[in-house]
């Protein structure tokens, strides 16, 4: 996946795929290894190839993985070899990824003799056909998921996945081990990748090489697993609330009250969105962690503000009423 | 040194490597991009000392190539 600031949509290779869940989904592949590999999988999903085996091609999905059951099997087997082997040329000769059989079913020579011959990639999963169909739809949702890198440090406060920013110096490694030692999680230090699940929630994950390590100025880079625990860190988290960290003095109108709600988007989703002004002497830590309890609260159908609100105009309402 | 220089400067300053853009005042950013001897990088100055910046930035990679 590359991993600019732009959103970036990932291409993956049949290659890809299968290094990456061959374990989860239980494939092998067929010989000849190499064939196949790099073709590009262009659709998040999976076709079970039906039709197209009873030679009906229009809107044959062949942009996807197509998933041969018992059902492609059965209909196969009834038809006269030759005119069995005639429809899986017809079908391999499409630009189609790659075939997976599911059920650990042993596919018939010509199966294997047209893929070879097209140069597509056939596997073998053991799993029940439905079974594989959901969790390869999965991996693929995944694997598609488009992503962005955001300069900031992310922590799971008591399951509010949250994200700090500001800019250098600030205090963000500061305010981050703060919250480390008040037995919080870190999922990345200074840059967050995230991808979004069906445009509807964002995942937070560290790059591979920084994963959990911090930097500290005075300190150097420390790797906060060894100084405080496998329970000081966290390998990927939804993002619930991004804070951000200004200097006081840049910051005009500091919400004082909690009743405006601000959000901050990326990759199109809207994630709620707080400002904490920094001072000398002020404790961020503490700050940022009252801010999580509070998004969590909200996400709990508890809004603070708005009830102190609703508090204040009804002992209003009474004084003018007496 | 390299990021101890760039933290001189209150501009923002980014150094990006194959499409990938990390915050030049950062030695977690920095280390994340891998850049060996013979890499391209591509550095941006962005804020009120930018043209100083540059310029230090600008003098440490010739040193060091002198070193070399």
């Amino acid at each position: 996946m590359t991993t600019n600031p732009d959103p970036t949509y990932s291409a993956v290779t049949v290659g890809t795929f299968y290094t990456r869940h061959a374990m989860s989904l239980q494939m092998e592949q067929l010989a000849p290894s190499s064939v196949g590999m790099e073709r590009e999988i262009r659709e998040p999903t999976l076709n079970r190839p039906g039709l197209a085996l009873a030679g009906f091609y229009s809107y044959f999905a062949e942009k996807r993985i197509q998933v041969f059951g018992f059902a492609e099997f059965s209909y196969l087997n009834s038809l006269d070899p030759l005119e069995a082997q005639n429809r899986c040329r017809a079908l391999c000769e499409r630009p189609i990824p790659c075939i997976i059989v599911a059920r650990g079913y042993e596919p018939p020579p010509y199966l294997i003799g047209e893929a070879a011959a097209a140069g597509v990639a056939v596997f073998i999963s053991k799993m029940v056909t439905m079974n594989f169909l959901n969790a390869a739809t999965l991996a693929l949702a995944n694997d598609f998921a488009p992503t962005k890198s955001e300069y900031g440090s992310m922590v799971d406060i008591l399951g509010v996945g949250t994200l700090v920013r500001g800019s250098s110096g600030i205090g963000k490694s500061e305010c981050v081990l703060g919250l480390l030692e008040r037995r919080h999680s870190l999922v990345s230090d200074d840059i967050t990748r995230y991808r979004s699940i069906e445009g509807r929630e964002l995942i937070g994950t560290s790059p591979d090489l920084t994963r959990h390590h911090m930097e500290v100025r005075g300190l150097g880079v420390i790797n906060v697993m060894s100084i405080f625990g496998v329970g000081s860190v966290r390998l990927e988290k939804r993002l619930d609330l991004v804070v951000t960290l200004r200097d006081w003095q840049e910051l005009e109108e500091v919400d004082r009250t909690g009743l405006d709600q601000e959000y901050y988007e990326i990759l199109s989703v809207r994630i709620p969105h707080v400002t904490i002004p920094v001072r000398m002497g002020r404790d961020l830590a503490r700050l940022v962690e009252v801010a999580a309890l509070d998004q969590k609260l909200k996400s709990m159908g508890h809004h603070s503000a708005l009830e102190f609100n609703e508090r204040l105009l009804q002992i209003m309402q009474k004084k003018e009423n007496s | 040194m390299f990021v101890k220089t760039c933290n001189r400067f209150r501009c923002e300053i980014w150094v990006e490597k194959d499409g990938e853009r990390v915050n030049g005042k950062s030695i977690m950013g920095l280390m994340m991009l891998a850049a060996g001897l013979g890499s391209r990088l591509k550095i941006t100055c962005e804020g009120e000392d930018e043209t100083s910046a540059m310029d230090e930035i600008q003098k440490l990679l010739d040193r060091k190539f002198e070193e070399d």
